[in-house]
């Protein structure tokens, strides 16, 4: 459903981009506005009035290509190739792989209530997990973190082969309750 | 030789490796389902390539259990197809593609589980 999600955003920040486009295109021809909407075109020729409409629409033009550049290039992987064997290629969607850190992070026994995980990639096929945990409050968080993420990337490389760059960890709350830590 | 008889051989095949939970149908295959028309094959793709009539490609989407080393399992996966199609169908199968979609933890595997967080 994320997916789906990404997609609509990308689809509409395009039609925002063509959108602003189209309309700043009306200072060069002015004729635009004849037939379609001649309430508009007031504002073209009144040199005030365009000044307002030049940047509204230069803003809505700079933010959909934002966002659609953050979209394109800082996206989540939606699967990573492993390797082509002489049957067939290997693919492991990153919705499996965030399984795994996440399954990794509570069997970590470190404390963690619950958290989310997200995979984006980095170079030469490796990945980067960011962590995005709920814990306990009884909890030293540096050390057990620090437990947390050489676990989640010792678990990632051992069960899929991919190489983790890093694992980041953001504790985004602190529950009451008593953890069941045990004790080393 | 229709698309849903070579899916449900692919489909036995791949249940059948160990470490494979499920399989997991795509997007359309699930409103499928849901409008209640049956799909034979949940979570495998056949292709019939263009040329030859008796040679396809596969792609599986299994769900496998957490703690399972995932390529280990998936060349099991498509050896297993692939093997398997071959006998039963007598098609050439050309490719079979694997893509994990999830991963699911086992409840029967947790003891092991707990071995390895006291290592």
């Amino acid at each position: 459903m994320n997916g789906f999600l990404r997609v609509l955003m990308f689809i509409y920040s395009v039609v925002l981009a063509l959108l602003s486009i189209i309309l700043l295109y009306a200072f060069v021809d002015e004729g635009l506005f004849a037939d379609m909407l001649s309430p508009l075109a007031s504002m073209v020729t009144d040199p005030a009035k365009s000044k307002i409409y030049a940047v509204v629409n230069i803003f809505f033009l700079v933010t959909s290509v934002a966002s659609i550049a953050s979209l394109i290039i800082s996206g989540r992987i939606y699967k990573t190739k492993l390797r082509k064997t002489e049957i067939g290629s290997v693919d492991i969607g990153a919705d499996a792989i965030e399984s795994i850190a996440l399954n990794s992070a509570k069997s970590a026994q470190a404390g963690i209530k619950s958290a989310k995980a997200r995979v984006s990639s980095a170079k030469n096929g490796a990945i980067k997990v960011a962590v995005n945990a709920v814990l306990y409050s009884n909890v030293e968080i540096p050390s057990s973190m620090s437990k947390v993420q050489e676990k989640i990337k010792k678990d990632i490389e051992r069960y899929t082969g991919i190489v983790v760059e890093n694992v980041s960890v953001k504790v985004s709350r602190v529950e009451p309750g008593v953890a069941k830590v045990e004790s080393r | 030789m229709t698309q849903g008889f070579v899916a449900q051989y692919a489909a036995e095949a791949a249940l059948q490796v160990d470490g494979v939970a499920s399989l997991v149908p795509s997007f359309a295959v699930a409103l499928k389902e849901k409008a209640g028309v049956v799909h034979e094959g949940k979570g495998v793709r056949v292709i019939f390539s263009e040329d030859s009539s008796d040679s396809v490609s596969i792609t599986v989407y299994p769900v496998i259990f957490y703690g399972k080393i995932i390529p280990e399992v998936a060349w099991e996966i498509q050896e297993h197809v692939k093997e398997d199609v071959e006998k039963f169908t007598g098609l050439d199968v050309e490719t079979v593609d694997v893509y994990v979609t999830r991963v699911i933890e086992d409840e029967s595997k947790s003891p092991s589980d707990e071995e390895e967080t006291n290592i």
